[in-house]
């Protein structure tokens, strides 16, 4: 019942906080980023999507204000107030207060060669049992980037909830379908489910070795295959072996 | 109760498009207009600098609250709430996590035999985790009036993650249909239909539970 009058009372107060939005527009005004049209006509349409009718159409040497991007499409302003959105490769057809076309942002593989931090998110199969994983990463070098991951795999008997430092090492960074190997090392904590009568909670440690493929897709967007070859250092006398497979996707940023 | 609150619900967020409509003012019909003037040329409000794209404020995430209906197989239909988060890729496609909780409620076996449990307090609460990928699939434009267009998308949904429920964590797939409708640039309404897939041991057999969730909810592009 809280819930919803707190949910409620949101949905009120929000609309009231939407309206002061053509007055900020006008405010902007002072530190809005502008350009003027360099080709004989920009397009401009009524939604970010290259579906949405054209309404408008801004000529030659007409400034044009830009708003934000969102999803690849920018949001812009005429002097005369009309408001709509261009794709951005539209910043090509323009020119800004230095006489030059805008600079464009580099989407490409090479713009996350070093320096940037990766976030992935991975399903697989850990010794017959799916698995979830997330982690985040950092590029040191072209070559290095180190990474901390957690990974989720509830089988039939078991709970396990692994965490682990790893650091890749990519072999030929600028193709686009990149190989890398890699080691890590971590903590495994293994709970037997609550319908299996078993002993308690353990915590194991463990190393792995792996490798994998990554393949860059777009705007910093990549699929991310590895296999891992994992070590557990059990309280028993013997280590135990384990195999995965994982599969998904990363964002570079 | 959880019907009441659904519709609630709904109706706020179908009532809202009609108040922003009232804060919008009139598009003008003067359709000749040149913005290409000698005055706005010469312009002294272009600055003489060198534009980066990254100078353009970016706003590519949504954050959202949501609530609705969760039906948790065996355990009744409960009220479920959540946050969510979205980067958007581009037009096409946007990523999601999600994190939502409910609690379970009785077995109709436990209702017919007072005094059965089959689960603890604790272990009817339900709290899931997501992590998916949606595709719009049908964007486009919703006329509410002659002057008044609002932007939405149909999208379709599919991820995974991790559930939450009776003592133990559950893996998670889930597929799902939405639909987003943009009050402004910034503000969305949403209503979303998902089917979360998982296997449950809890009545002797393991078998695989299909909880479908109905929700509806707003978001802000930031």
């Amino acid at each position: 019942m809280r819930l919803v009058v707190i949910l409620l009372s949101l949905m009120a107060v929000l609309p009231a906080w939407a309206e002061p939005e053509t007055e900020a527009d006008a405010k902007s005004d002072t530190a809005a980023v502008r350009v003027k049209v360099a080709e004989p006509f920009v397009e401009i349409h009524t939604g970010p999507g290259r579906g949405y009718p054209v309404f408008h159409v801004v000529e030659r040497d007409a400034p044009l204000t830009l708003e934000y991007r969102r999803a690849g499409w920018i949001k812009v302003s005429t002097v005369r107030g009309r408001v709509g959105w261009v794709p951005r490769e539209a910043l090509l057809a323009t020119l800004d207060g230095s006489e030059q076309t805008p600079e464009m942002k580099n989407l490409g593989q090479e713009a996350f060669q070093a320096g940037h931090w990766q976030a992935s998110v991975l399903m697989g199969e850990l010794d017959e049992v799916t698995s979830l994983a997330f982690a985040l990463g950092y590029r040191m070098t072209e070559n290095l980037s180190a990474e901390a991951m957690f990974t989720q795999a509830s089988g039939p008997f078991a709970n396990n909830k692994l965490i682990d430092i790893n650091v890749q090492h990519e072999m030929f960074p600028r193709w686009r379908v990149s190989p890398y190997v890699m080691l890590g090392t971590g903590r495994a904590k293994i709970e037997p489910r609550a319908t299996v009568v078993t002993p308690e909670n353990r915590d194991e440690n463990f190393a792995f070795a792996g490798a994998g493929l990554k393949a860059y897709l777009s705007r910093g967007f990549v699929l991310r295959g590895e296999y891992r070859s994992y070590v557990l250092f059990t309280q028993e006398d013997d280590n135990r072996n384990l195999e995965e497979w994982k599969l998904g996707f990363s964002v570079l940023f | 109760m959880e019907t009441r609150f659904l519709c609630t619900v709904l109706a706020a967020s179908l009532l809202l498009p009609l108040q922003s409509l009232a804060a919008e003012q009139e598009g003008d019909n003067n359709t000749t207009v040149r913005d290409a003037d000698a005055e706005s040329v010469l312009d002294p409000r272009i600055e003489r600098r060198h534009i980066k794209e990254a100078d353009i404020d970016a706003e590519n995430f949504e954050i959202g609250l949501y609530t609705g209906i969760l039906s948790i197989e065996d355990f009744g239909s409960d009220p479920v709430l959540g946050v969510r988060l979205d980067y958007h890729l581009s037009e096409d496609v946007f990523l999601e996590g999600s994190l939502g909780r409910s609690k379970a409620g009785e077995t109709s076996f436990e209702t017919l035999n007072a005094g059965v449990q089959l689960l603890t307090d604790d272990e009817r609460e339900y709290t899931y985790y997501q992590v998916g990928v949606g595709y719009n699939l049908l964007p486009g434009e919703a006329f509410l009036s002659e002057n008044r267009a609002y932007n939405n998308a149909l999208y379709l949904m599919g991820g995974a993650g991790m559930t939450d429920f009776a003592g133990d964590d559950q893996f998670t797939l889930s597929l799902g249909v939405g639909y987003r409708l943009l009050i402004n640039d910034w503000m969305t309404v949403r209503v979303d239909m998902k089917d979360h897939i998982f296997n449950l041991d809890v009545l002797g057999e393991d078998k695989t539970t299909h909880n479908l969730e109905l929700t509806a909810g707003i978001g802000v592009f930031f």
